[in-house]
């Protein structure tokens, strides 16, 4: 039983968006028609600094990056949030 | 930091050989995902801090599903980082955006396969500005079909929609009716 929370939707460019999440305690089947209680804190920072005031305090982490047609070409970014973040990807 | 596609590193450069990318960009896929769960795939479970999927979920035909194996990739307070095209800026721009209800369809009848009607609005509705792919709705020019409705009909006889994007989003639409 999970619970699905947007945590942040941030406008990235011209082609897309970002969008963290996180899971709690409930169900994704009864949160999808719970429409609209979540609050979408808005913000407009670049996709570098998505997760930066969560994750600052790490200094390591574990990641999967789940890509199609092409996962390099498009987890560059991703690589560069850690290294701007100064998190060691494991 | 470990990476999952459909196919291997190999694959993926000889298909970009040809085109206008630095295959030398294409990393190393550590696992090949045949469409189905990311547990499946992945055999971590539960031990990653972060999955970055990148312009995934709009391919996936249950979308609950797979945000459900994103959920048991992760740790108890891992994060799922999306990225998803916004359709006013891609060759969607001509189609609505996708709703809860098309969402919990899917899910409801353990879908594993896109629906005839999400074959046939990808390929009728697939935009094309002054003969080129659309990207976005602001651009100036002759905005038009790419296929014309006989195409479209014949990929849906077929059920045939490659690579298609069949959950169409815009900023924060659906995923602010599917959340809680």
């Amino acid at each position: 039983m999970i619970r699905l929370n947007v945590e942040s939707i941030i406008p990235a460019d011209a082609l897309e968006f970002y969008v963290s999440l996180w899971f709690g305690v409930s169900d994704i089947e009864n949160s999808l028609v719970e429409l609209h209680y979540n609050v979408i804190r808005e913000k407009t920072l670049s996709g570098l600094q998505i997760l930066s005031a969560r994750e600052k305090k790490m200094d390591e982490a574990y990641c999967l990056i789940a890509g199609i047609d092409g996962v390099g070409v498009g987890s560059g970014w991703v690589r560069n949030l850690f290294k701007t973040l100064k998190i060691i990807s494991k | 930091m470990e990476t999952l596609d459909y196919t291997t590193a190999d694959s993926l450069r000889e298909k970009y050989r040809s085109l206008d990318i630095d295959i030398q960009r294409i990393e190393e896929v550590d696992y090949v995902s045949d469409g189905g769960s990311l547990c499946s795939a992945a055999p971590r479970r539960g031990e990653y801090d972060f999955v970055f999927s990148s312009h995934v979920l709009e391919h996936a035909v249950d979308i609950v599903d797979y945000l459900k194996s994103c959920e048991c990739s992760i740790k108890e307070d891992g994060v799922v980082v999306l990225a998803l095209p916004d359709k006013r800026f891609t060759f969607d721009v001509l189609r609505p955006p996708s709703t809860a209800g098309q969402v919990l369809e899917a899910h409801g009848i353990s879908a594993t396969r896109h629906s005839a009607a999400a074959v046939y609005d990808f390929q009728s509705s697939f935009a094309k500005l002054d003969g080129r792919e659309s990207r976005s709705n602001r651009d100036k020019g002759e905005l038009k079909m790419l296929h014309d409705l006989s195409y479209a009909s014949a990929c849906l006889m077929m059920l045939w929609v490659p690579t298609g994007h069949i959950t169409i989003f815009t900023d924060g639409y659906l995923l602010q009716s599917v959340s809680s």
